[in-house]
């Protein structure tokens, strides 16, 4: 297990800097650069302002030097706010992001599970029928149609919650709960779908028979069986559903004006802010990175079939 | 003694020797899918937006781009503008009277709305009808969902057809012949997926300009991974069956065989997944657009008229409903058909993801 776990943790190396390298290129070859919107500056200024974030050196040496100041766990300064290096932006932005990430996928995965479970055991009744055609609902709209709507009727039309804002703020945790509900529902909604589907098919499955012919109770019989098997295809789903609910807050974050890493995404592209693009990049890659390797080890945890040697 | 009755060519007997009907897998899947009644509204709703926004140029409707000053933020409705546009002002200056405590107009709004009368009256543009009113500059939002639709709509097409084509391929390719070719075409895909795609889109985006063009590269660079997987697994479990022996052992050349004797079996498959790409690929054209990194003005997506509603929502509550409300509408069939699709053509699947 261990040995899996590590090398596992070595096989992602490579897939950090292929990842770098591509963010590199992809960002070197756009048209611009970082002080082509500075007005009135002189040669001389230009050339001092290249100097001092060293892009008067050749392409290869840039690029060494920042892959080096990455290795350092230094990912350099911001070309556009200039009083602050990258990490401590990200420092900055990535709790918010994070918090408001983890607890949609929280809510998803739980409410979702819950949902699936009730709509299988309950097939082709009226809790199965209206929760799935909700479900299809939920994955229909859009984050961001889901976000205004609403915003324009319980903060706007009704004074109920917050418009916008964050912790920290006079209202409290109220400001969590309406992005917090817009980013998960689609999810929660695919959740449901995929649990419900695959407790129907745990529940034909010959191990489930063998349970309860051996005079299992039926509480054990879910709890241990049924829910086990049924939980391994939602967990794989999870990796990449937490890359999707890191890219879905830029639109939550922009809807409910949430000071998280999403605006940086759109704005130091435009900026061309290079070292602030691919830091968000390392950043959002690593997070992704990690979770689908925590998918993996809980893949372990509920499958006995599968061993990691 | 009765000699057998050899049967017909070309027909099916069963054991019993009655004659049988051959049932194609699409005739089979028609079928069941006949008795989906969400499937089959999902479809004729498809086809209903398909028909509009196909013949949006030849409609009875507003040039979209056209921006007539005055009729700016109208509400929807069945009446002529220029009687709507009076009502509003109407409506508007009465709020400011009471809120002033006057109980008459005064003669600057009299003659404010005496004036508007009179332009009504003469110019013949009032007379438009603005069935799901206008916005801020003063032009027709159905035009507009119409015109947005056929964007949103081509992009989900185009880019599911590309993705259903390369994920075909190379798919087939990487399955049929294994080996090195398959290894380092499934390692590409399983780098590609950990890339954290919509971000990276969102840079290239915002770098190399928005146009529809980098818009369609963009969303269709990653989108034949997941048909390329599905279509590789699927060849694998195939490839070793009998009629691809009787095919080889006939002559057939490689290429035969998988495009001629293997892709076809995977198709109902591939038909599933496409149906419900389209309302992803509509889903991220839209997230792009609202972020402002999607099609430019004055051309429209349903993406960007929600970001332009979703601004003004206060205010003028029907710019966001309108292509919202489409949009989602559109979505929902899309995804009632392709469940209705995955049933009818693999009935033992139940609503998998």
């Amino acid at each position: 297990m261990l040995r899996f776990t590590l090398r596992r943790l070595f096989s992602l190396i490579p897939t950090i800097f292929l990842i770098i390298s591509l963010a590199f290129i992809i960002v070197r070859s756009a048209p611009g650069g970082p002080f082509s919107s500075e007005r009135n500056t002189t040669p001389e200024i230009l050339e001092n302002l290249k100097k001092k974030y060293h892009m008067d050196e050749s392409l290869p040496r840039q690029y060494l030097r920042y892959v080096g100041g990455v290795l350092q766990g230094d990912l350099g300064p911001s070309f556009r706010y200039k009083d602050y290096t990258v990490n401590q932006l990200v420092r900055q932005a990535l709790p918010t992001s994070m918090l408001l990430g983890s607890l949609a996928l929280a809510v998803a995965a739980l409410a979702g599970i819950g949902v699936g479970i009730l709509s299988a055991l309950r097939q082709n009744s009226w809790i199965d029928y209206t929760t799935m055609s909700l479900a299809v609902i939920g994955i229909s709209v859009p984050l961001f149609v889901i976000g205004p709507l609403l915003k324009l009727f319980l903060a706007i039309r009704h004074d109920w919650l917050p418009t916008s804002g964050w912790l920290g703020g006079r209202h409290g945790w109220l400001v969590l709960i309406m992005p917090v509900t817009t980013l998960c529902l689609p999810y929660l909604a695919s959740i449901a779908r995929l649990t419900r589907a695959s407790v129907l098919d745990v529940l034909r499955a010959d191990y489930i028979r063998t349970a309860r012919a051996k005079g299992l109770s039926e509480t054990a019989v879910m709890l241990r069986h049924v829910l086990k098997g049924a939980l391994l295809p939602v967990v794989s789903y999870l990796g990449p559903t937490f890359a999707l609910i890191l890219t879905g807050t830029v639109v939550v974050e922009t809807i409910f004006t949430i000071p998280g890493m999403g605006r940086f995404y759109v704005q130091a592209a435009f900026n061309r802010d290079y070292t602030l693009i691919l830091g968000d990049v390392i950043v959002v890659s690593i997070l992704m990175m990690v979770m689908n390797f925590l998918v993996d080890i809980l893949y372990g945890f509920l499958d006995p079939r599968i061993s990691y040697k | 003694m009765a000699t057998p009755r050899r049967p017909q060519r070309d027909s099916l007997t069963n054991e019993f020797d009655q004659a049988m009907k051959p049932v194609s897998l699409w005739a089979d899947a028609w079928r069941r899918l006949k008795k989906n009644r969400m499937a089959l509204a999902g479809l004729c709703v498809i086809l209903f937006y398909f028909a509009a926004c196909l013949c949006s140029p030849v409609l009875p409707i507003y040039p979209y781009a056209e921006q007539v000053v005055a009729h700016q933020n109208l509400p929807p409705s069945f009446r002529p503008a220029g009687q709507v546009m009076i009502e509003t002002r109407t409506a508007y200056l009465k709020q400011t009277m009471e809120a002033d405590d006057r109980t008459e107009f005064s003669a600057d709004e009299q003659a404010q709305v005496e004036a508007m009368v009179q332009d009504v009256r003469s110019n013949p543009v009032h007379r438009r009808v603005y069935l799901l009113g206008t916005d801020n500059l003063g032009r027709d939002l159905l035009s507009r969902i119409l015109y947005g639709g056929r964007i949103s709509i081509m992009i989900g097409l185009t880019g599911t057809l590309t993705a259903v084509f390369v994920g075909i391929a190379l798919g087939s390719i990487s399955g049929y012949v294994g080996g090195r070719l398959d290894n380092l075409l499934m390692r590409f895909v399983d780098i590609m997926y950990s890339l954290p795609y919509m971000l990276l889109v969102i840079i290239m985006m915002a770098l190399f300009g928005q146009n529809i063009f980098n818009l369609f590269v963009a969303i269709a660079l990653v989108s034949w991974l997941t048909i390329a997987r599905v279509v590789r697994g699927q060849i694998i479990s195939l490839k070793n069956a009998e009629f691809v022996e009787a095919a080889r052992s006939m002559g057939a050349s490689t290429g035969r065989i998988i495009f001629r004797h293997l892709t076809p079996n995977t198709l109902g498959v591939i038909v599933v997944f496409a149906t419900l790409m389209v309302p992803q690929f509509i889903m991220q054209e839209s997230f792009l657009s609202f972020l402002g990194l999607g099609v430019s003005a004055p051309m429209a997506s349903w993406g960007s008229l929600v970001k332009e509603g979703a601004d003004v929502m206060e205010l003028y509550p029907w710019q966001l409903l309108a292509p919202a409300i489409t949009m989602t509408v559109f979505l929902f069939a899309m995804n009632f058909l392709g469940d209705g699709l995955r049933d009818a053509l693999d009935p033992q699947s139940k609503n998998k993801l």
